[in-house]
């Protein structure tokens, strides 16, 4: 009786060592699969009872995409679709493309390297400091809990995990000096916030589609 | 002999005599004061049956009276509906005529649903050698999977058409989708777009959009839909105007867009 039940208790942890093995291997930040997709949620909080323009982008997507060289962030909400490309050029440098979607023509434009320096250069200097003893898990990850300082005085409270490889500091400035991902991450404004947390992290095979500007888009959706 | 006999009747001719006086009286007296009651008596008690075709005959004349005087009345109902219709047909024209601002309500005519099946698929190379040679390396390696991220689930019960990629117009336009059911329920509503992304409409916004489907008893749009329709359309003229063909601000870093929405924060 007693070896029939160590036999199924042999059984069931057999069957459980891959599922283990695999989420222990993500915890630690592997790096062997190339593409990677983020998602975010963004939460918008105006501070006030009325329905404003920011419930628009309340329940809103942001949606990273890494896949080798090429990273895409795109930004997802009733009010808008936009996407940041970044891509390979033919001679080793970052091409960066902006595209509205959300449009009757969606029409990419080049953003030249000194336009994107002139959009982030708030970011410039920007430095963060940890927050002893504040820690939480986001989708089972570690997060160490920062406060990014900017040259203005502006502060941006964020949670990132080392275990994952931050992006490519031309992708996101704002986290540029961080060690990790950031994962979740809240910027207070006047009686208002808005806080972007990570709802999935998925180490697959992305669709080539998804770096082709003018891609292919759902000719329906389903609610 | 013959002459004899002439005789006696010429004389009798004009023989003539008369009637004794108190006959003439009794006679009289009867006309002046009426017949005996027996007599009109008789008259009361006596009937004549009358014979059996005369029923018919009367009943086959009335039918024939009946049948020719209807069809008239008939005529003129007919003609009383036609009547009706042409007069509804007129008062329906006349409303068109009198009220063309209800027809032509909001400004996004001009965007049309991306039909199903086609997709904007004129690929543009940013960097033709490298990206193609990139991307046809990875063809084959294309992810069909389904999501199963349970936040991000949709309830997938219905289709509409995403006109111009764009969210709030395609739930503004899409005018035969049954929406109010969905914002009436104290759901969430999640949006699929693709394997990767979802959007939540936020409680606020699904509470704000339920005006947007309200009907009146016509199935017309009510006035508070309209305006509902108004206030998403300077939203979006708004946004455009902030985020569109701005060099110095993008929607997709976190600080300008907070800071425009919270600055935007008027109905």
């Amino acid at each position: 009786m007693l070896q029939k039940f160590f036999k199924i208790l042999l059984l069931i942890l057999l069957l459980q060592l891959p599922t283990r093995s695999n989420a222990q291997s993500l915890a630690a930040g592997d790096t062997s699969a190339e593409d990677m997709v983020i998602s975010y949620n963004i939460e918008i909080k105006t501070g006030l009872n009325r329905t404003s323009i920011a419930e628009t982008y309340n329940g809103g997507n942001k949606t990273v995409f890494i896949s080798k060289n090429k990273t895409r962030i795109r930004l997802l909400s009733l009010m808008r679709i936009e996407s940041l490309f970044f891509l390979p050029g033919a001679d080793s440098t970052i091409h960066i493309y902006q595209e509205k979607e959300s449009a009757a023509k969606a029409n990419p434009r080049k953003v030249s390297l000194s336009n994107w320096q002139k959009l982030n250069l708030k970011y410039d200097s920007a430095y963060y400091k940890p927050v002893a003893g504040e820690s939480k898990k986001i989708l089972g990850y570690n997060c160490k809990k920062a406060i990014i300082y900017l040259k203005d005085g502006r502060t941006i409270t964020v949670y990132y995990t080392e275990a994952i490889k931050p992006l490519r500091a031309i992708c996101e400035p704002a986290f540029a000096s961080l060690p990790g991902l950031a994962l979740e991450y809240t910027y207070n404004y006047k009686s208002g916030s808005s806080t972007y947390t990570a709802t999935s992290i998925k180490r697959e095979m992305i669709n080539p589609d998804i770096f082709l500007l003018k891609g292919k888009q759902p000719s329906h959706l389903r609610l | 002999m013959p002459d004899s006999q002439n005789d006696i009747f010429k004389r009798l001719s004009q023989h003539e005599e008369k009637p004794p006086e108190f006959l003439f009286e009794k006679i009289l007296g009867e006309v002046r004061h009426g017949p005996k009651e027996n007599g009109w008596h008789d008259l009361k008690e006596h009937s004549l049956i009358p014979p059996p075709e005369l029923y018919k005959h009367i009943r086959q004349k009335w039918m024939q009276e009946r049948s020719q005087k209807r069809s008239p009345v008939f005529f003129i109902r007919k003609y009383r509906a036609i009547a009706a219709i042409l007069l509804a047909g007129m008062l329906s024209v006349a409303i068109y005529l009198l009220f063309p601002a209800k027809r032509t309500a909001e400004p996004l005519a001009e965007k049309k649903p991306v039909p199903a099946g086609q997709s904007i698929n004129s690929v543009q190379k940013p960097d033709s050698a490298t990206f193609n040679a990139n991307t046809d390396s990875t063809a084959k390696q294309v992810n069909t999977k389904k999501r199963s991220t349970p936040a991000l689930q949709s309830s997938g019960t219905q289709e509409i058409p995403f006109v111009n990629n764009d969210l709030l117009s395609s739930l503004m336009e899409c005018t035969n989708c049954n929406f109010a059911a969905y914002f009436m329920e104290k759901k969430r509503i999640i949006l699929d777009i693709d394997q990767y992304s979802a959007v939540t409409v936020s409680d606020k916004m699904r509470l704000f959009m339920k005006a947007l489907y309200t009907t009146n008893r016509r199935g017309k749009s009510t006035h508070k839909s309209r305006k509902t329709k108004r206030i998403l359309v300077r939203w979006q003229k708004a946004d455009a105007a902030y985020f569109d063909n701005e060099s110095s601000r993008t929607a997709l870093d976190p600080l300008d867009l907070t800071e425009f929405l919270i600055n935007n924060n008027k109905k």
